[in-house]
Formats: structure tokens, C-alpha cells, sequence
């Protein structure tokens, strides 16, 4: 210890006195210091023990006393020996559950088992006793996150992302002579010391040595560090008997779904993210057959996608695939990557999500907005476009029959749903009323300016007084339309009420849509599109027996 | 007590099945063969050499393709008959329905009233969507209630079924069981024969077929393989608790389309169709391939899509004991799982390679 017990002494006194605990605590020092570390700048870790079963925060209080951090936590011996037990629930009866421990609560065994004792020795010395031992826990529990990171090391380099395996390898083959330590009695759980540890071991192999060279390998191509740093984990202890890639392979991620709409895929994680995927990493995504071995199914996409692999590591750094062992499970993830969402307005067309480059087929994008608010707004963009054809069939037949009344509520609602579906590709989830819609439009910055400036002049529209002064409005009308459907990327949207087929492809437009919105149970833009999910569009004046029947089923 | 027990249809999927069970229990098992002598289980294992003696004959031609005297010595032999054999295919030549599915059952009939004996019980395997397009609860003592059928498979099985019931009033002892869509083991997914419902799925899942006309909540009843065979091998053990009664084998809980088209969008490879309002789809509109695909394929299944039938079990729970060991989106899952696995719901080849394919796959034939 590299603080003499007089110093020690002299440091709990002094911070006692700056403390309030109840009297007749216990008290040691553990940490770094008490196992041995530490140098100048090292902090002094004080655990006080009160008799009795209270339960303490775990938060410690910090000082500063002659230069030094020091940190003073409080804890009953009630506390202790809880803690000494569920560690040791852990370790007890088959299987191997010393894996599963949680950080903290390995880590607060540990520092007790190694501390050093400054008051009520006997005390202190109990509590050490209910500890398990240790070592061989330790050395599970990290040879278990050495395997885990060697194995998504594998996954990666099959998947064609070296430099990413060469970091995974080595965060394994850290946890992997943590392992080895422990398994000599250096179970210290933080990794700052290891080279501490390691030097106070008998390496007759010398391992530690090809530890630091396999950590810095980098004139080595990785496949060769890959394959280095497996060999020394072996040495190391960790079991890698099952490390073929022929026996990793893709299972899904809960909560994950796929949704296509046009040609465009979005995948969503849980029911909050959606991912739009531009056109070579959505066939990426569709080549993903879960449980193949990865080697396998690399094979069977390369002839319509040579690179998939590195797609799939990325979908699985975000969460969207998991990858498994056969046996073993689920390889150990960190936590889902998120990226910041896309910035690109307008957000969404009639096909989708918009990427922020629309050539980009490599893409993965977070959409700005939520599942909710991105489903609401499509199904509102494809609404508003039908009820613009809805208006505009409206205003021709008022123009034909000079029904000026008519003719200027139909242009105004035709304009003001042409601006609804302005509004909601830029994203507005639910679009505004259509009273407000165009001053929206004409004041919304993201929006291109001939759009705003039509939008503003055309919300001051006067009622059509005459044949030419309301031909002269539709026409005007049809070239805003026009122009929102070219921002919206809609211009291809169909005549809705012109015809049967007309009709369907409408259907098929708002279809994609509102298969979404079921599933995320979303608002609808108006109850009868519900009533087409529930319902599946039976409607109460069609009698399903005058239909004909293409099919011709035989009556009996 | 070990009785003589003859299967029709004993090499097709449900009949191998039922084979092993009864062959298990004891009973010794004659299974009439047609096209081919292997029975060969969902595991891809063949039954032990002795488990099933085969017997060619042909439930299609008089007098079962048997001679008088091979006839009359099975007669003899037999307690009890399963007929399982019978064109559970779709779009096939109507004839052959009647040819093998109202004829064929004919046949047996008279084979089992034939002879001095008394009549040879019957368990007869018929069809829950003998129901034709009914919607509702459908109760397993109904049968003849003016019902439109949506196929000539319907039809046939409802027509054998009246010939079963007919012969029961005359005396014939008989038990109707009939199972909704049987697919995959109820724990692992495993069939033996990707047909039928399997064929619209691939055809759906690939992408192949995008917009199909069908309501959310259309209930799709698919049955675990494993159950329908343990639940006539329970009523050929307690058949005179069941005589006279009809059985509905059918899946618990049922699928509504909404639960497919979630449940295929936890995979990424599947692609989930959108549906649309029955009233105005119009397939000459869609796409040349599409098509296709969907005049071959998903056609014949386009009634599946609208109904709303649930099926009344009443009966089949009072008296057998099985039930399904699986049902709902978990059941769905391990279909479509074992599926992928067994490389029939792979992604689709790269278009220009992609042909319609033919009207149905696998051995639809329980015969």
C-alpha cells in the first residue's frame, strides 16, 4: 500500500470530522490503494460500516483533504451481508450464472474482500469472511465478456468490418487477461490496473508481454491480429472452442418491424425510430434471413448485393438484428447506436421518407420524426391529396353549371388541402386546420419561396365572378397543385375520381400508409379510414351479392 | 384393446401421422397406398419397417383397386377405418374433386358396409371449411345451411360429408373430424409438405404478390399438424363415446390477417401485402408478373381473406383431451421460422430469374 497506516489513520480522523455518521462506525480503506495501486493522484476510498441492518446510499461524500480526493461511503453491516448473499445466490446450484452479476454488486464485494481495516478489525474481518471467493468468480465473469466481444470480433470480420473486429478483439483480450488474473487472485474488477496485476503474477509464458504486443499490432493486417489475439485468449483461458463462424448467425431484435411503402423500406425500432433505408441497403435488409449461418447467407445474397455484409453490421450497431450463437444464444450487444435524426425537409413524400441525399443508396437514416407523428403525416399527405381531387371535381362541375358559391368554397378547399400536404410532408403531425394552413405555408421558412409567396397571394383569393375569372383561378389552382406535388414528390398522384383503376392506385398509395398506422395504432385523418382497416372498406350500400365475381365460385 | 385399423391416405401428411399414433398405441395398421409406399414423418424419419402394412388400392376406381377376394378378406380383417385420403389441393380440374373426394368417399362407405360383418366404423377426415363462406360461430352439427362455397374443394368435402352423414342414418357408425388449415407442428413449425396456405405465404412473403383484397379482420384458422393427428388417434380410441358426433380440430386462438401482417414484418426477408377493400380491386390492373402470380396463386384463396368464420369446438372438447399446444402470433412465429430454416421462405431470386411458379407445390393429396 503505497500510504502508510499512520497517514491513513490521520486521513479518517480528519474526515470524520468533517462527516456526520453515527458513532462507533467500523472503517477501511478499499480501492485502488488498499489493493496495492494507486499513485499520487489516486483517490482515497473510505467505506464506514454501522452495526445494524440500515440501508445506506451508495453515494459517497467527497473531500478533499491534504491535496487528495477522498471519498467517504456509509453502509450497514446488514447491507454487507445482503450484498455477501445475493452475490453468492449467483455462484451457488447449476449453471453458470457468475456471468450474470451485476457490475456493481461484483465490484462492491471485491473492494471489501481486498480492504484494508483502519477501526473495529474484528468487524471488518467478519464480513470479509461472508464474502465467496472470488477468484474463480471473477475469472467467469470476465472470461464470459472476453468470449462475447471475441465472438461479435468474428461476426464483424465475416461481415467485412476489420477494423471494427480488431477493437472488439481486444476489448476481449482485455477481459480475457482480467480473466487469467482473477484466476490467480488479481480480481480488482476496474481495468486501469491491469498492468499492476499482471506484473505481480508468475507469467512463465509470458503473456503479458504478448498482450501489450497483440494491443498494438497495428502493422499486422487484422485478419492476422483477428487470429493472434484469438490464440491468446485461449492462452488466456476463455473457451473458444465455438467460435466457427458457421455457428453465428442473425436473430431478430425485439420490437423491430419492417414496413414498405412504395419502394421504400423503413424499418422501426420499437414503435418510436424509423429507419428509411435507400435502395442497396434496403436490399441489404431484405437478404436478412434469420438463423442462417452468417457465412451461409453472405453467400446466398453476394449475387444480388456483393457488400451486404458491412450493411448488416451497421443495422446490427443500431439495433435492428441481433446476433446469436449456435448453442449460446444471443451474443451481448451494447447498447443500440442512435444516430441524429435527418435534417432534409421536406421529411416525407407519397413513397415515404425522403433521404437527406435522394440519390443516396447506401443510406440508413433516423427520421426526424417519431413512428406516430412520420405515419400520421403520410396518411395526412395521401388524405389531403385526395380530398385536393375531391375539391378540384367539385370546382369543374360548379364552373360548368356557373355556381360561383360553389365554385369558391371547392377552390378554397382545394387549396387549402394542397397546402395540408405542403405542410405535412415538411412534417407537420397532425397538419394544421385548413383556416390556417396557408398562412403557414406562407410563412414557414423550409418551404421554397415561389411556394410561399403563391400561397400567400392565393389565401386572398376573391370568389370567381365570371366563367374566365374562374377558369383563370382553376388553372392557377392545378399549377399550385403542380408545384406541391413536386415538392411532396406526388406528382404521379392519381386522379382519384375518375375511374375504378384511378381508385385503386390511390388505395394502393394510402394502403402502405395506413398498414403502418394499424399497426402503430395511429390517428387516422378522418374515422373512415378506420372503418377501411376494421371494416377491410365494406360499404353498407354495396350489396356484396350484386358484386361480380371474377372467380365464378360454384353454388351448390 | 388392439383392433385392426385401415387409413386411407396413409402416406400423405396428416395420415402418416395418424399411422404412427395408432401404430404406437398398438393397433395394427393397414395403410392404403397409391403413389407411393413411404411414410415418412414431419421429421423426415420413415416409420419402422412393420409399423404400417401397406396396401395398394385406389380409393378413385371400383372397388378400390383391389380384386373381390383381396376386398373381402380386408373386410374381414378390419374394425375400423380413418379415411384421410382425398385432393385437399386448390385449382385443380373440378372433376377431380369429385373423382377423389365425393366418389372416393363413396367407395369407402360401401366398402365399409359391405360383407356379412357389421359395418366397419368410420372415422371420416372432412374439412371445418365445409362451412363454405359462412361467417360467424359455426357449429360442428351444422353442415347443409344453404352455404356459397368459395371452391370446388369446399364443395366436394361438403358433398363427401353428406354421403358420410346419409350412411349413418342407415347405420354406419360414424365420427366426422374436421380440421381448419393444417399446418406446422404446434412447438417446432415442422410439416412435412409445403402446400396449400404455405404456397400463398411464399408467394406474399416474397414480395411477388403485393396487394391482396382482404379485410384486417379476416380470420385465417390454422391448425398444428401434431394435434389433428393426436385428436383422431383419440377418437379412433373412444369412438363409441364419439360416433355419431362431428369434431372441429381447428386452431386456437385463430389468426386475423392483421396478426399475419404484423408478425411477417418482424422478419426482414418477408414482405407483408397490403390489403385492400375486396369491392374495388381489379387484378387486370396490377403488374404483368404480378399478376401472374396472383391469378395462379393467391386467387384461389382470395375468399380466405374475407371470412370471418369462427369455429364452435364444443364437441371436440368434450370428448378427446388434446389440444393445441400452440396458437396465435407465437404459432405463426414458429411456422414462419421453420419455414426460413427448411429454405422455403427465402427471399426471392433476383428479378430476372424470378417465373411464376406453378399453380401449387408439395403433396396436397392425402392419398
Amino acid at each position: 500500500v503505497i500510504l502508510s497506516p499512520e497517514y491513513l489513520q490521520r486521513t479518517l480522523d480528519d474526515a470524520l470530522a468533517q462527516v456526520t455518521v453515527p458513532d462507533g462506525c467500523a472503517a477501511v480503506l478499499e480501492g485502488s490503494i488498499a489493493a496495492g495501486f494507486g499513485n499520487e493522484t489516486s483517490d482515497i476510498d473510505l467505506l464506514l460500516i454501522e452495526a445494524g441492518e440500515r440501508e445506506h446510499i451508495t453515494m459517497p461524500t467527497i473531500l478533499f483533504i491534504d491535496g487528495r480526493r477522498v471519498e467517504v461511503r456509509l453502509r450497514s453491516a446488514g447491507q454487507i451481508r445482503r450484498q455477501a448473499d445475493e452475490l453468492a445466490a449467483y455462484t451457488r446450484g447449476p449453471g453458470r450464472r457468475a456471468p450474470l452479476i451485476p457490475e456493481d454488486l461484483l465490484n462492491r464485494c471485491q473492494r471489501l474482500s481486498c480492504a484494508f481495516p483502519l477501526r473495529q478489525p474484528g468487524l471488518v474481518a467478519d464480513l470479509q469472511d461472508g464474502l465467496a471467493d472470488l477468484a474463480p468468480v471473477v475469472s467467469a465473469w470476465f472470461a464470459h465478456r472476453a468470449g462475447q466481444a471475441a465472438l461479435r470480433a468474428i461476426a464483424l470480420e465475416v461481415l467485412g468490418c476489420p477494423e471494427r473486429a480488431v477493437h472488439w478483439v481486444r476489448a476481449g483480450l482485455r477481459h480475457g487477461a482480467k480473466s487469467w488474473a482473477a484466476s490467480l487472485g488479481e480480481t480488482y474488477l476496474d481495468g486501469k490496473w491491469l498492468g499492476q496485476q499482471l506484473d505481480r503474477l508468475e507469467d512463465p509464458e509470458g503473456l503479458a508481454r504478448r498482450l501489450w504486443a497483440a494491443m498494438n499490432a497495428d502493422d499486422e493486417p487484422p485478419g492476422r491480429q483477428l487470429r493472434l489475439s484469438l490464440d491468446l485468449l485461449t492462452r488466456f483461458g476463455v473457451d473458444m472452442a465455438a467460435t466457427d463462424p458457421a455457428r453465428i448467425h442473425l436473430v431478430g431484435a425485439p420490437s423491430v418491424t419492417t414496413w414498405q411503402i412504395g419502394d421504400r423500406i423503413h424499418v422501426l425500432r420499437g414503435r418510436a425510430d424509423v429507419f428509411a433505408l435507400g435502395r442497396r441497403a434496403g436490399d441489404a435488409w431484405r437478404s436478412i434471413v434469420f438463423e442462417v449461418p452468417l457465412p451461409d447467407l453472405l453467400a446466398s445474397t453476394s449475387s444480388a448485393l456483393a457488400d451486404a455484409g458491412p450493411f448488416i453490421a451497421g443495422f446490427e450497431q443500431l439495433g435492428l438484428v441481433r446476433l446469436a450463437r449456435r448453442p449460446g444464444g444471443v451474443i451481448e450487444a451494447p447498447p443500440p447506436l442512435t444516430p441524429p435524426a435527418a435534417t432534409r425537409t421536406p421529411a416525407l413524400s407519397l413513397h415515404g421518407a425522403l433521404l437527406q441525399d435522394a440519390a443516396g443508396d447506401d443510406q440508413v437514416e433516423l427520421v426526424s420524426l417519431s413512428a406516430g407523428r412520420f405515419v400520421t403525416a403520410g396518411m395526412s399527405l395521401i388524405w389531403a391529396n385526395v380530398m385536393v381531387e375531391n375539391a378540384r371535381e367539385d370546382l369543374v362541375g360548379a364552373i360548368k353549371r356557373s355556381q360561383w358559391w360553389t365554385a369558391e368554397a371547392a377552390a378554397r378547399r382545394m387549396f387549402a388541402q394542397a397546402c395540408r400536404s405542403v405542410l405535412s410532408a415538411f412534417g407537420f403531425s397532425p397538419p394544421a386546420a385548413p383556416e390556417d394552413a396557408p398562412l403557414v405555408i406562407a410563412t414557414l421558412p423550409a418551404a421554397p419561396a415561389d411556394i410561399r409567396r403563391e400561397a400567400a397571394a392565393l389565401a386572398r383569393m376573391a370568389p370567381p365572378p365570371d366563367r374566365r375569372a374562374a377558369d383563370l383561378l382553376l388553372s392557377r389552382l392545378d399549377d399550385f397543385v403542380k408545384r406541391t406535388r413536386e415538392v411532396s414528390d406526388a406528382v404521379t398522384f392519381p386522379s382519384s375520381f375518375v375511374s375504378a383503376q384511378a381508385w385503386q392506385r390511390t388505395l394502393e398509395h394510402g394502403y402502405d400508409w395506413i398498414r403502418l398506422g394499424a399497426f402503430l395504432d395511429a390517428d387516422f385523418p378522418i374515422e373512415e379510414a378506420r372503418d377501411l382497416i376494421t371494416s377491410g372498406g365494406l360499404q353498407p350500400v354495396l350489396n356484396a351479392r350484386k358484386q361480380p365475381d371474377r372467380r365464378a365460385p360454384d353454388k351448390r | 384393446m388392439a383392433r385392426t385399423i385401415l387409413i386411407t391416405g396413409a402416406t400423405g401428411a396428416v395420415g402418416t401421422e395418424v399411422a404412427a399414433r395408432l401404430a404406437a398405441a398398438g393397433h395394427s395398421v393397414i395403410g392404403m397406398v397409391h403413389q407411393t409406399r413411404e411414410f415418412v414423418r414431419g421429421s423426415g424419419r420413415r416409420l419402422p419397417a412393420g409399423a404400417v402394412v401397406p396396401l395398394s388400392g385406389d380409393i378413385t376406381t371400383p372397388g378400390l383397386g383391389l380384386s373381390s377376394r383381396q376386398r373381402s378378406e380386408l373386410r374381414g380383417r378390419v374394425d375400423l377405418i380413418v379415411h384421410c385420403a382425398a385432393m385437399t389441393d386448390f385449382g385443380r380440374d373440378p372433376a377431380v374433386y369429385d373423382t377423389v373426394n365425393v366418389d372416393g368417399t363413396a367407395r369407402i362407405i360401401e366398402f365399409a358396409t359391405s360383407g356379412s360383418r357389421s359395418a366397419a366404423p368410420l372415422v371420416h377426415v372432412s374439412t371445418a371449411y365445409v362451412c363454405g363462406e359462412r361467417d360467424g360461430v359455426i357449429s360442428e352439427a351444422e353442415l347443409d345451411t344453404g352455404q356459397r362455397f368459395a371452391n370446388h374443394y369446399e364443395n366436394s368435402k361438403f358433398r363427401a360429408e353428406l354421403a358420410v352423414r346419409a350412411a349413418a342414418e342407415h347405420g354406419l357408425p360414424a365420427v366426422v373430424v374436421r380440421p381448419s388449415i393444417v399446418t406446422g407442428a404446434a412447438r417446432t413449425g415442422v410439416i412435412r409438405d409445403f402446400s396449400n396456405m404455405y404456397v400463398v405465404l411464399r408467394v406474399l412473403t416474397r414480395g411477388l404478390v403485393r396487394t391482396i383484397p382482404g379485410h384486417y379482420d379476416a380470420v385465417i384458422d390454422l391448425v398444428p399438424i401434431d394435434f389433428v393427428a393426436d385428436a383422431i388417434g383419440q377418437v379412433c380410441e373412444r369412438f363409441d363415446d364419439a360416433a355419431g358426433h362431428t369434431l372441429h380440430l381447428t386452431g386456437a386462438p385463430p389468426l386475423t390477417l392483421r396478426d399475419f401482417s404484423d408478425v411477417m414484418a418482424e422478419f426482414p426477408s418477408l414482405h407483408v401485402p397490403r390489403y385492400v377493400p375486396p369491392y374495388g380491386f381489379e387484378p387486370t390492373l396490377m403488374p404483368d408478373l404480378e399478376r401472374r402470380y396472383y391469378e395462379r396463386v393467391v386467387a384461389l384463396y382470395e375468399s380466405y381473406f374475407r371470412r370471418r368464420a369462427v369455429f364452435d369446438t364444443s364437441t371436440a372438447q368434450r370428448l378427446i383431451e388434446a389440444r393445441p399446444a400452440a396458437g396465435g402470433r407465437p404459432y405463426l412465429r414458429r411456422l414462419l421460422r421453420y419455414g426460413m430454416r427448411a429454405g422455403y421462405f427465402l427471399p426471392a431470386p433476383p428479378p430476372a430469374c424470378a417465373q411464376p411458379e406453378p399453380r401449387t407445390t408439395g403433396g396436397a393429396v392425402r392419398q
